[in-house]
């Protein structure tokens, strides 16, 4: 090979500014390894081309080197090539994209069981939960319904209550009805008072009681109506709650007179006139 | 870069293949204008460049253990990765050939401004180079160089034999050398 005309015909300088097709590259580099006057040629051609490539050089901005460094730093050492590696130049790396996939694989697996288990022990609170709602809303239904029950009974006392009320009302508004104040009988039981209410038209009669003592448990007090000087039984009564209102007694026709008397419990066929306790005329 | 000598070539070598960061931080302080020159140059937009410029140092940082030292030196090395990439970036861009002509014909005026930028610049050498090179010889370096074109791409484009482009190269790198001689 004829070196000086191999140096001269351009090869070398094609070869530094990349222009050498793949097989002049070939050419040359074996020419460089054969020759030392080839390869010396070659080299003051690539230093000529650095020299003028370095005249263009341009400060890069500082944000290049920030996020080159950045980027080191997350990546940390593991992706470099050692030394001695398969002379790739493509710079990629499968085996570790089919590790991250894997890793991906079992870490989306990890978030679908996280997800089913925590779905699961949301299903048990709602469930556990909505069986304590139920229990305690059956609870509640139930006190309701019992205090409704309460209530029911209670409107029927009152309504009770209240019919007799309105009678009295009514019969107040009859001008013929009669009112007989029994005041106390003897003088050891001072201030005592009740009251009979008679209605000749409609033959009811009533009776209020102001001042009576609470009698014993086994006695009950008994009214009487005196009709020609014989008592006549007008019905036992009731003291406590029953005694706060209007109750109804025996009308006894032509009364002259109302007694009441302290008997033994559901009443006596005659009056024990010792235990007289209030007694009244009945008025013209 | 001969200002560069706080480190050996086989310093940096050495410290880059044991993944120092520092020689890595010194090697891109030194090397980064170069590299960017020749990135800017290819590509003509400094987006690009700016993007193109950290894949090579990527590169270069993740590939040392491939780096020969009987092959060749660092810097040309290091200028291989850089003008490859770059061409590579081009060439997906599908730059269409009078449209890097243009480019090149521009280019040249467009980025002195950002050459003040880096003191290590010889502003009286380029722009020695840029006045005894005539049209043609800068044209057909910066064509292969800058923009990859083949010889018959030059060829066609400065209406020459395909036979005469690596003569014509040829005249052009000694004129370029004898310029450097007088700098």
């Amino acid at each position: 090979m004829d070196v000086q005309r191999y140096i001269s015909s351009g090869i070398i300088e094609s070869y530094v500014v990349g222009l050498a097709t793949d097989q002049e590259v070939r050419e040359l580099e074996a020419a460089m390894a054969q020759s030392p006057e080839v390869k010396t040629a070659v080299d003051a051609a690539q230093l000529d081309m650095e020299r003028y490539v370095q005249f263009f050089s341009v400060a890069p901005p500082e944000s290049v080197k920030e996020s080159l460094f950045q980027r080191l730093a997350t990546e940390g050492a593991e992706s470099i090539v050692p030394a001695g590696s398969s002379a790739d130049e493509g710079y990629s790396y499968p085996e570790e994209e089919v590790v991250k996939e894997k890793r991906m694989v079992s870490a989306a697996w990890q978030y679908i069981a996280a997800a089913a288990i925590l779905g699961l022990a949301a299903s048990i609170a709602f469930i556990f939960n909505y069986r304590k709602s139920v229990d305690e809303w059956k609870n509640k239904y139930q006190a309701l319904l019992f205090d409704q029950e309460k209530m029911v009974a209670q409107q029927g006392v009152f309504q009770t209550k209240m019919q007799q009320a309105e009678q009295m009302l009514e019969h107040l508004r009859q001008s013929d009805m009669k009112m007989v104040r029994m005041y106390t009988a003897s003088k050891a039981r001072a201030g005592l008072l009740a009251t009979v209410y008679m209605m000749p038209k409609s033959e009811d009669a009533y009776l209020t009681i102001s001042n009576l003592p609470e009698p014993p448990a086994d006695q009950q007090y008994q009214l009487w109506g005196i009709v020609n000087n014989k008592p006549v039984d007008a019905g036992v009564f009731d003291m406590g709650d029953a005694a706060k209102g209007f109750q109804k007694v025996k009308y006894v026709p032509g009364a002259q007179l109302y007694a009441v008397t302290l008997e033994k419990k559901g009443g006596s066929p005659t009056p024990t006139l010792t235990e007289m306790y209030v007694a009244g005329k009945v008025g013209g | 870069m001969s200002t560069a000598n706080t480190y050996t070539e086989q310093e940096l070598v050495q410290g880059l293949q044991n993944h120092d960061q520092q020689i890595f931080g010194y090697l891109y302080d030194h090397y980064s204008p170069a590299l960017y020159g020749v990135v800017l140059k290819v590509l003509n937009d400094e987006t690009a460049a700016s993007d193109v410029l950290q894949e090579v140092f990527l590169k270069i940082w993740r590939g040392i253990g491939k780096y020969d030292t009987e092959k060749g030196r660092l810097f040309t090395w290091m200028l291989n990765i850089a003008r490859n990439t770059a061409i590579d970036a081009l060439r997906s861009k599908t730059h269409k050939l009078d449209q890097k002509i243009q480019e090149l014909s521009n280019d040249v005026y467009a980025h002195t401004s950002q050459l003040t930028v880096h003191p290590s610049v010889d502003h009286l050498g380029l722009t020695k180079v840029i006045e005894k090179l005539n049209k043609e010889q800068r044209t057909i370096i910066d064509l292969a160089y800058y923009k990859g074109c083949t010889q018959e791409e030059i060829a066609r484009v400065l209406d020459i034999p395909l036979g005469t482009v690596k003569t014509r190269m040829r005249n052009a790198i000694i004129q370029l050398r004898n310029v450097l001689k007088q700098i």
